[in-house]
């Protein structure tokens, strides 16, 4: 697995997007571009309304009816997932070249079926149709996210398990359906600190032995300086700055990334040092013309 | 002076599965004038504590004081009148404001309830100064929840909380909901809120770093009893309780160059039949298994804070 890696793997190119609504259309992605490489953890953070999360959507075409791609296209390994028909995306994309986990993994498991099951389910359709061999793989993908006692894991239902052990588990799904690209929308927003960090640290490691790629969307810039190697800032539907993780975090360029950096706890050590952005995040009915940011930014006025 | 004090304060609930000792045992203290913060993870009894101490909910045993008062026993229209001089402000603006009430009838209820000022125009003047207090202009006094952005309800519900003039707030997660640039603006507002009008501040929080920026004293909290407590700087730059150490260990800090360690394996314990013993026990680096298995350690005065653990005894 340690081919390619450095190559992009998804490509999103001057993605237009809007959402046809009651109060006017919504114009959530004015022209974005993001490239995830394989074997990186790329981060995309930025707050309400900035278009993360329906980047990520859109990508595994998982949009609702009321929303128009207007230009650009969303490769994957050099295909155009925009062009594909929605039997293609369900066979070959989601799941088994693309997996997706969501702040909340109890929406993404089945309740009536015990975790074996679940996993197995994915073996079966990815990895082999040999029931045993499904069987012995499903304790190898448990035990490959550091789950304790995987044999009794599997035959648990997932209200027994904790949000931390629900969120291994669906990484342990996504392994066993040996995807290359994985979309993490704010994984750990709902587990306790200590929970996160044994949760970040099993990406970690499973960085390192697979090559894994990630698209890690996320508010938390703690976790994001943690665990990324780029980080692309979003504001209102638009790019703001794409930068390694250490120049982000060191030595902003964008006056909102700036902005945000220094508004972060832990970067300013007292009240009296945090910075504050003037206004608010602006609505994307009628939003500003050309740079989205400018009304607030300090440079521009 | 204490501003609010607890005596082995407990807050028990009856469930299914057997008893939930939410707070189990708390003898706690904010000082006048400062932001106690309050830390821990699900299941340690923050939130209840908080809720507890106002007297949102009864507590099963122990005693509260406010102002040197014993406000255990309070009940009706004594306890209604306290409301004035000890209030709340809850995670989920959304949730708190009305959604048929404009911003103005948020202010008005409480003014009218506590019959505050009889005169409209000096109720307007207290209700303007309030809001531009909180970065808001009079003109918001007509709008309706709905028209208001994330940090603009919270806001709201901050001035609803301060337009009574209350010594004494609970602040339970204001900001958790609210975006990061929001947030900062926020607490810079209710510092500036707590100087101005002379308030002291507990302040629940599961952000560590966030609570290390505001906070005076630090409590920290792990299965419904403090395990240590004392000056915040103090205790961030030099941690005793082992749980304190490995939970600072695990918050990712917003520096690449640092990363996480995971002290800290299995899951958080639930406070459903908790042990008679140390709670932290089977998690911890430095058992002892003569004792700590055995006893529940008491908070006791060590390094000029407190600490709850057989290591320091």
């Amino acid at each position: 697995m340690a081919s390619n890696v450095g190559s992009p793997l998804l490509e999103i190119k001057d993605l237009e997007l809007e959402f046809i609504t009651e109060e006017g259309i919504v114009k959530a992605l004015d022209g974005i571009n993001i490239t995830v490489k394989k074997g990186e953890i790329h981060g995309l953070i930025g707050e309400t309304g900035c278009g993360k999360s329906v980047t990520s959507l859109a990508t595994l075409g998982l949009l609702d009816n009321n929303a128009r791609i207007r230009g650009g296209e969303i490769l994957y390994r050099g295909i155009n997932l925009l062009k594909l028909d929605e039997n293609t995306l369900r066979k070959k994309i989601r799941g088994n070249e693309i997996s997706m986990i969501f702040q909340n993994p109890s929406t993404s498991l089945n309740p009536v079926y015990n975790i074996g099951n679940q996993v197995r389910e994915s073996i079966l359709l990815y990895q082999t149709k040999d029931k045993m061999e499904a069987s012995r793989l499903v304790l190898s993908e448990l035990d490959r996210v550091k789950l304790p006692d995987p044999e009794d894991i599997s035959t648990k239902y997932p209200h027994e398990l904790s949000g931390g052990m629900k969120q291994r588990v669906m990484i342990a799904m996504m392994l066993a359906c040996k995807s290359n690209l994985l979309i993490a929308d704010e994984p750990t927003t709902a587990l306790d600190v200590s929970i996160q960090a044994q949760f970040l640290k099993v990406l970690e490691e499973l960085k390192e032995s697979e090559d894994l790629s990630i698209l890690y969307i996320t508010h938390d810039m703690a976790v994001v300086s943690e665990i990324c190697d780029v980080v692309t800032v979003m504001y209102g539907g638009q790019i703001a700055e794409t930068a390694p993780v250490d120049v982000l975090f060191k030595n902003p360029s964008h006056p909102y990334a700036k902005g945000l950096i220094y508004s972060v706890p832990g970067v300013m050590q007292s009240i009296e040092d945090f910075e504050t952005i003037p206004g608010t995040v602006p609505r994307l009915i009628n939003p500003p013309t050309g740079c989205r940011f400018h009304p607030r930014c300090e440079v521009c006025r | 002076m204490n501003i609010v004090e607890t005596e082995n304060l407990k807050k028990f609930f009856d469930s299914k599965k057997g008893t939930v000792k939410a707070v189990n045992d708390v003898s706690i203290n904010v000082i006048e004038g400062e932001t106690l913060g309050v830390v821990g993870e699900s299941g340690c009894g923050k939130t209840t504590l908080g809720r507890t101490i106002l007297k949102l909910i009864e507590p099963t045993s122990g005693k509260v004081y406010f102002k040197g008062k014993d406000i255990t026993s309070l009940k009706g229209e004594k306890l209604r009148r306290l409301r004035k001089d000890m209030n709340i402000v809850f995670q989920d603006p959304e949730g708190a404001l009305n959604p048929q009430m404009t911003v103005y009838d948020h202010l008005d209820r409480p003014l009218k309830i506590h019959k505050i000022v009889d005169n409209e125009d000096e109720k307007l003047r207290r209700m303007i100064d309030i809001l531009n207090t909180m970065g808001l202009k009079a003109e918001h006094l007509i709008r309706f929840p709905h028209e208001l952005s994330g940090g603009q309800k919270q806001r709201v519900c901050i001035a609803r909380a301060l337009c009574l003039e209350p010594d004494f707030l609970v602040l339970d997660e204001p900001t958790s909901a609210l975006d990061v640039s929001v947030q900062s603006k926020i607490l810079k507002l209710l510092d500036k809120a707590k100087r101005k009008f002379n308030l002291s501040y507990m302040f629940i929080s599961h952000n560590i770093n966030l609570v290390r920026a505001i906070s005076d004293r630090l409590a920290v909290m792990y299965l419904g009893k403090v395990v240590e407590i004392g000056d915040s700087s103090e205790i961030f730059h030099d941690p005793k309780h082992p749980y304190t150490k490995a939970l600072f260990e695990s918050v990712p800090v917003p520096d690449p160059d640092k990363k996480v360690k995971t002290p800290l394996t299995g899951d958080v314990p639930s406070p459903v039949n908790p042990p008679d013993h140390c709670a932290f026990a089977n998690r911890c680096k430095d058992m002892d298994d003569t004792i700590c298995n055995r006893e529940n350690p008491d908070l006791i005065e060590r390094y000029g804070r407190k600490i709850a653990c057989h290591k320091y005894r």
